[in-house]
């Protein structure tokens, strides 16, 4: 049951981080062709710069929980090998909860942050573009990165019987 | 409790989530919001929790840094690395130890492209390592060279090491690329001349290959034609004033897919590939970057910083003196510490430290850099030796070890270098910048 919910999981995190990708490179087709406009036909385009700045909010709301469940998010291994015996396992499993809880405040207090900026009416400078749809998004994201946690977490007391391969 | 003694607290505690293996942004989100509760009050912390994410992924010049990673990653996919290291091979092959010579000087130019150590590192391996092997290199002296030729990754710009040091500091990410020129230039002088001496002390480590022939040579220069014209656009466009350096990122992660898909390399699947890595580290440095925002103004709250430049500019110790007790520690904690994590835990400390004693943050940025990359390829956690030991598993990690010395010693030599003529790094900034 969690294996299967585990790989679901993983597989819609890729996906999401992908999307994250196809912003990215959107961005990067916006940049060149505001640099053509500028320079080739004097026209500068108004709010590339506003349009990259949400640009990025996604890209990094997209990334965060894949990254997360591919443990590529950088931690310190120095004691590892201490900290990997059992004796330790309600250490390791505390830990990831407290990470859990953490960002799930976190992302509950952005909800509270999206949703002022929602009533509020707060739009980006020159194009009026509403904030609160990419605050929404980095709130989402960091309920998503909890979950990994709390998986992981899950983990730690029910290791996984199987042998999964080592490295992606 | 005294802001200091919470300050104090605080670090305890970071250490211990940081040793209990807490990914290091989520352990520095953790300590600051509870350290700003302490210190300022609860709302601050939850407002500080419910805005950071957000403003601090949404910022503009960060955008910077996926540009130049996904440069770096389409560079790969296209072949530019491999380019580079033939066009290398077939001027510097035939003397002894040339190929290892010519790793190192391919991977400085694949540094121009790319902003990562550990992609230099792993795009040269796969290239290099078999033509050494051919040659009968030894092992050491091979895998040395591409672990420490790796590191040029992130000192000759595009450098993400840099935007985030730029980040931290509030300093500008074109003068820090300028200042990581020269320097650059210097450790690869520093690195080859590393790889003739240990070739002429021992002739077994590194045997002359074929010559070729001039023609040939300037054929396969051609060939890499591509790496230097992107370099020259996207590195000379920031310095010419025709591009801000997000425009010349973005310029540069177009030409290097135009590259791979003129030169039928791009798939899709390689696409996607080169997408989702992209991601994946902007995430990983993003995160490390929202979690030191949170730890910064609870830093500042404690005064800790302030407190501590003060005291240590009254101490009656030569600036020198500190100055090199800095750079030691920051060579001890390179040897087990990740150096984004070294760098976001350690820069609010030093910085008003290295300040008031008079040094320039641009200057220092380089130094960093320079101790982080000796950190990469030093026992026992070197990024940069694992990526060689992934290339090259049939070499033990003792005897890649042992092939670095020489050159950790010569980027030891470079920091010499750079602390007694600091304009190695600032002649650059300063006469094409201004002061």
């Amino acid at each position: 049951m969690l294996d299967a919910f585990e790989r679901g999981f993983e597989r819609a995190l890729r996906l999401l981080a992908y999307a994250g990708g196809l912003v990215l490179a959107g961005l990067v087709l916006l940049v060149v062709y505001e640099i053509t406009m500028r320079y080739f036909f004097g026209r500068p385009l108004r709010g590339g710069y506003e349009i990259t700045e949400l640009a990025m909010s996604v890209i990094v709301a997209c990334g965060l929980p894949y990254t997360a469940i591919v443990r590529g998010h950088v931690s310190v291994d120095i004691l590892s090998g201490l900290f990997d015996r059992p004796a330790f396992r309600w250490l390791n499993f505390l830990i990831h909860a407290a990470g859990a809880a953490l960002l799930a405040l976190l992302s509950w207090e952005s909800i509270e942050y999206a949703m002022r900026s929602f009533a509020t009416g707060d739009v980006s400078n020159m194009m009026k573009i509403p904030k609160s749809p990419f605050q929404f998004a980095v709130a989402i994201s960091a309920g998503l990165f909890s979950i990994v946690l709390i998986l992981e977490a899950i983990r730690v007391i029910y290791p996984r019987d199987t042998i999964e391969k080592v490295g992606t | 409790m005294t802001p200091t003694l919470a300050g104090i607290a605080g670090f305890v505690a970071l250490f211990g989530l940081l040793a209990l293996r807490m990914p290091i942004g989520l352990a520095m989100m953790l300590v600051g919001a509870i350290g700003i509760a302490v210190l300022n009050s609860t709302t601050a912390a939850m407002n500080v929790l419910g805005s950071f994410p957000f403003s601090y992924s949404a910022v503009f010049t960060l955008s910077v840094i996926p540009l130049f990673v996904l440069m770096g990653a389409f560079a790969n996919v296209s072949g530019m690395g491999s380019d580079m290291y033939r066009a290398a091979h077939a001027f510097v092959g035939h003397m002894r130890g040339g190929l290892a010579a010519a790793t190192i000087i391919a991977c400085s130019g694949f540094a121009a492209l790319s902003g990562s150590s550990i992609a230099s590192a792993a795009t040269m391996g796969k290239v290099a390592l078999p033509e050494m092997e051919r040659y009968r290199y030894s092992p050491k002296l091979a895998t040395g060279s591409i672990a420490a030729g790796g590191t040029l990754g992130i000192l000759i710009p595009p450098s993400t090491v840099l935007i985030v040091y730029a980040l931290l500091t509030e300093q500008s990410v074109g003068r820090l690329f300028l200042a990581g020129v020269v320097p650059g230039l210097l450790l690869t002088a520093l690195f080859v001349a590393t790889v003739f001496i240990v070739a002429v002390l021992n002739p077994e480590a590194g045997p002359p290959g074929e010559r070729v022939p001039m023609g040939q040579r300037f054929k396969t220069l051609l060939n890499s034609g591509a790496l230097i014209f992107v370099v020259i656009i996207v590195l000379g466009g920031i310095y010419a004033g025709i591009f801000t350096v997000t425009e010349a990122a973005a310029v540069g992660a177009f030409l290097t897919f135009a590259h791979a898909l003129w030169s039928r390399k791009m798939t899709i699947a390689k696409f996607l590939e080169a997408i989702l890595d992209t991601v994946k580290t902007t995430s990983m440095v993003f995160f490390i970057l929202i979690g030191a925002h949170f730890f910064a103004p609870f830093l500042a709250l404690t005064r800790i910083p302030v407190n501590l430049a003060n005291s240590i500019s009254d101490l009656a110790v030569p600036a020198l003196a500190i100055l090199l007790v800095i750079i030691l520690v920051y060579i001890i904690l390179g040897t087990f510490m990740e150096g984004y994590a070294m760098m976001v835990l350690t820069v609010p400390i030093v910085l008003p430290i290295i300040v008031t004693l008079g040094y320039d943050p641009i200057w220092f940025g380089i130094i960093m850099v320079l101790v982080l990359e000796m950190g990469l390829i030093s026992p026992p956690v070197g990024m940069n030796v694992f990526v060689v030991k992934g290339v090259a598993p049939h070499v033990p990690l003792g005897q890649i070890y042992v092939g670095i010395l020489p050159f950790w010693v010569a980027m030891a030599v470079c920091v010499a270098l750079l602390v007694a003529f600091p304009d190695i790094a600032l002649f650059l900034p300063d006469t094409m910048m201004g002061r």
